[in-house]
């Protein structure tokens, strides 16, 4: 972490400049700010240490004797002597401006270093003032805040220093103001990141992350976070209805539903680990392998959302009795070994694209699907949508991408499976057309007559 | 709705300062949720509690940081003082040591926060009369002789607790209407609430003063 607190230390890594190049005109010089185990960097010209030194002259009294800058020179400053020359003088002044200020550094060297950009203690004054400016707008919008772990990281770490707030005469820097916002947020999205942010060593994820400032959470997301780095979810049990982990590494249900047990496993599960007005669970793109049977700890789950992830299987979820939506999109599902309303109960919208299933037998029995996505399977023949003709509330069908979806009469074929629903049914986005109609009802004439033939045929052989 | 998170026209910051283990984590949640904690963990550092009161017709805000009372935290919690515009010093009726400590907390309060700090005394766990250790006239006569506000109240049945709190408040917005107490001044403990777009410039403030963000929701 990077607090001024730990001490900070510059100097002019290099240049920016190639003085070479006689088209560029300034130079700049690439300083490099080192706050304990990070640093980043900053381009500055001759121009900019001129400005610092005017503000700093003007608010903080210098200069005393051991800093000056170097004097300004308008000809032959692209001379290499001239510029080693003036770069070793501008590391003095850095290093003298920082002993002199860097304790208790003023916004004027704060901006120089981009110290709010990196530096939790200005980071956070300038989230201050944003928050204390545009936070009840914010609240009121209902729209997700955005807070990166290293911001959320450094409100924990700074709620443990023991710095008094006030260092200056604005008020609205005030870091209450953030913890108040924090306290009142009902949508938090947080976005992770394995890169380093801006120009610094900073890696987002590598920092731990408690929420628990976040009192009264009611969605809550994580977008490419490090799920283990992550504390105190359950702050949010009571009230939270929606979480959605994406690109998080998540490895099971329990790892996020059980966040503040020990083992993580249902041994531990009591009635203090429910999530009472839990709803929605988005867990797309992880690395789930298995689904707990979550009923206990998420009764009034509706929405499960399992998409890109690594199942084989379909897990059973009969115990969240107000299932309405599935996704199992994007697995690598290929065999289902018992029919699916054992195991999914009354959902009615099931998303299974993008998997390897061949066979829909499994699917007959789930009467309350109305909507039902097989895209981008492995179907090859027509014949298996026989399997969905009973499913009296199906309206919507999707098979593209399977290897059927290409055969010939393919959609008439599929949807005079349906019989006197075929109408009803939207196939991959779209109903019989009116000549679909016609081929339908003469498909289902012709195989009305051969049902005829095969019933009487045994009659005949008595 | 009146009640909502954003309805206000100041913001007032408060500390709640005092032993371990007399209740002030219960005082704050019984404030701000009206429940009581029975089971409350010790405070580690601080924790933080909102809530929208009502004086004098003003919707008020108040930001309050709950302190621990256990030593090891008081360097961060010292940190906490500054700029307080009220704080509550709490101590347990049924445990004279909390009462006992009562002037170094009062020391710590009055050199750490401003002068116009509104500073009150709660003796908490009134619901605790039988084994009462600190009699209420002693803790008067204390809070008289130092000029504090004074008042027993319980956590748990939530007697005193709205009035401490709001007293505390309607003191500190009587100094403001007496010009004693310096909106501007860094250390005040007292904001108005931000201008709906943020840059209003300061001719407009009378008229925002009336007239909280008309926000629908
Ligand atoms: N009977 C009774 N018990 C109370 C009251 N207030 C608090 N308690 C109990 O006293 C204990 C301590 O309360 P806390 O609010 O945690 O005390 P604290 O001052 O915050 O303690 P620290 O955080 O360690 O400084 C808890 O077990 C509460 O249940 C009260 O008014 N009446
Ligand atoms: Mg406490």
């Amino acid at each position: 972490m990077a607090c001024f607190v730990q001490g900070i230390t510059a100097y002019i890594s290099g240049l920016v400049t190639d003085i070479h190049n006689t088209k560029d005109t300034a130079i700049w010089y690439k300083i490099q700010v080192v706050v304990k185990d990070v640093f980043w960097h900053v381009d500055r010209r001759y121009s900019d240490f001129e400005a610092l030194h005017r503000k700093l002259v003007e608010t903080q009294g210098i200069p005393r004797d051991n800093v000056v800058l170097p004097p300004k020179k308008l000809i032959g400053n692209k001379d290499p002597e001239f510029v080693e020359q003036r770069r070793a003088q501008l590391d003095i002044y850095l290093t003298n401006v920082l002993q002199l200020l860097g304790r208790n550094p003023p916004d004027d060297l704060a901006q120089f270093f981009n110290l709010h950009e990196y530096e939790i203690m200005f980071m956070l004054k300038k989230l201050a003032v944003d928050i204390f400016e545009k936070g009840d707008q914010i609240l009121c919008s209902g729209t997700p805040f955005i807070l990166s772990p290293y911001q959320i990281f450094a409100i924990n770490e700074r709620m443990k220093m023991a710095v008094p707030f006030l260092d200056s005469t604005d008020k609205r820097n005030d870091f209450t103001h953030i913890v108040d916002f924090c306290t009142n947020l009902k949508q938090l999205q947080i976005v992770g990141s394995n890169i380093p942010l801006g120009r610094s060593t900073i890696i987002p994820n590598q920092y731990d992350v408690d929420l628990s400032p976040f009192k009264s959470l009611e969605e809550i997301s994580f977008k490419m976070a490090n799920f283990n780095k992550i504390a105190a979810i359950g702050v949010g049990r009571e009230t939270v209805h929606r979480i959605s982990v994406q690109n998080s590494h998540l490895e099971s249900t329990n790892e996020l539903l059980l966040c503040d047990t020990v083992y993580k496993s249902f041994r531990d599960a009591g009635p203090s680990h429910v999530w009472p007005n839990l709803r929605s669970l988005h867990l797309s793109n992880n690395v789930i392998k298995s689904v707990e049977d979550i009923g206990k700890l998420a009764p009034k789950l509706r929405f499960f959302d399992l998409s890109f992830n690594q199942l084989h299987t379909v897990y059973n979820l009969t115990s969240l009795p107000e299932l309405e939506h599935v996704s199992y999109s994007g697995n690598v599902l290929s065999f289902i070994g018992c029919d699916m309303n054992v195991l999914l109960g009354n959902v009615t919208v099931l998303n299974m694209s993008q998997n390897q299933i061949e066979n829909l037998n499994v699917f007959s029995k789930l009467y309350s699907l109305t909507v039902l996505n097989l895209s981008c399977n492995v179907i090859n023949d027509v014949d298996e949508v026989a399997h969905l003709s009973d499913l009296p509330c199906l309206e919507v069908l999707i098979l593209t991408g399977n290897p059927v979806a290409s055969t010939v009469d393919y959609r008439v074929r599929a949807l005079a499976f349906f019989n006197e629903r075929a109408n009803d049914i939207s196939l991959d986005n779209e109903k019989a057309s009116l000549s679909e109609v016609d081929q339908i009802s003469i498909l289902q004439a012709i195989e009305q007559a051969r049902r005829t033939t095969l019933i009487n045929q045994p009659r005949l052989a008595f | 709705m009146s009640s909502g998170p954003y309805n206000y026209s100041y913001i007032f910051k408060y500390i709640i300062i005092g032993d371990m283990g007399v209740g002030k984590s219960c005082l704050l949640h019984q404030f701000t949720e009206k429940k009581f904690m029975a089971d409350c963990p010790h405070t580690i550092g601080v924790e933080f509690g909102t809530r929208i009161i009502e004086v004098s017709g003003q919707k008020i805000k108040l930001q309050i940081w709950d302190t621990a009372g256990q030593e090891r935290f008081r360097a961060v919690t010292r940190s906490y003082y500054r700029g307080a515009a009220g704080a509550l010093i709490i101590y347990d009726i049924t445990r004279r040591s909390t009462y006992n400590h009562l002037s170094s907390w009062l020391t710590d309060a009055r050199n750490l926060t401003n002068p116009n700090t509104v500073i009150f005394l709660i003796g908490n766990k009134s619901d605790l009369d039988a084994q009462r250790d600190v009699t209420y006239d002693e803790a008067k006569k204390f809070a008289d002789e130092n000029g504090l506000k004074f008042v027993e109240a319980s956590a748990k049945t939530g007697e005193n607790v709205e009035e401490a709190f709001l007293e505390t408040a309607k003191k500190i917005y009587e100094s403001i209407q007496d010009g004693s107490l310096d909106l501007n001044a860094a250390e005040s403990g007292v904001q108005k609430k931000p201008t709906a777009n943020g840059a209003r410039t300061l001719s407009s403030e009378n008229a925002e003063g009336r007239n909280p963000s008309s926000c629908s929701c």
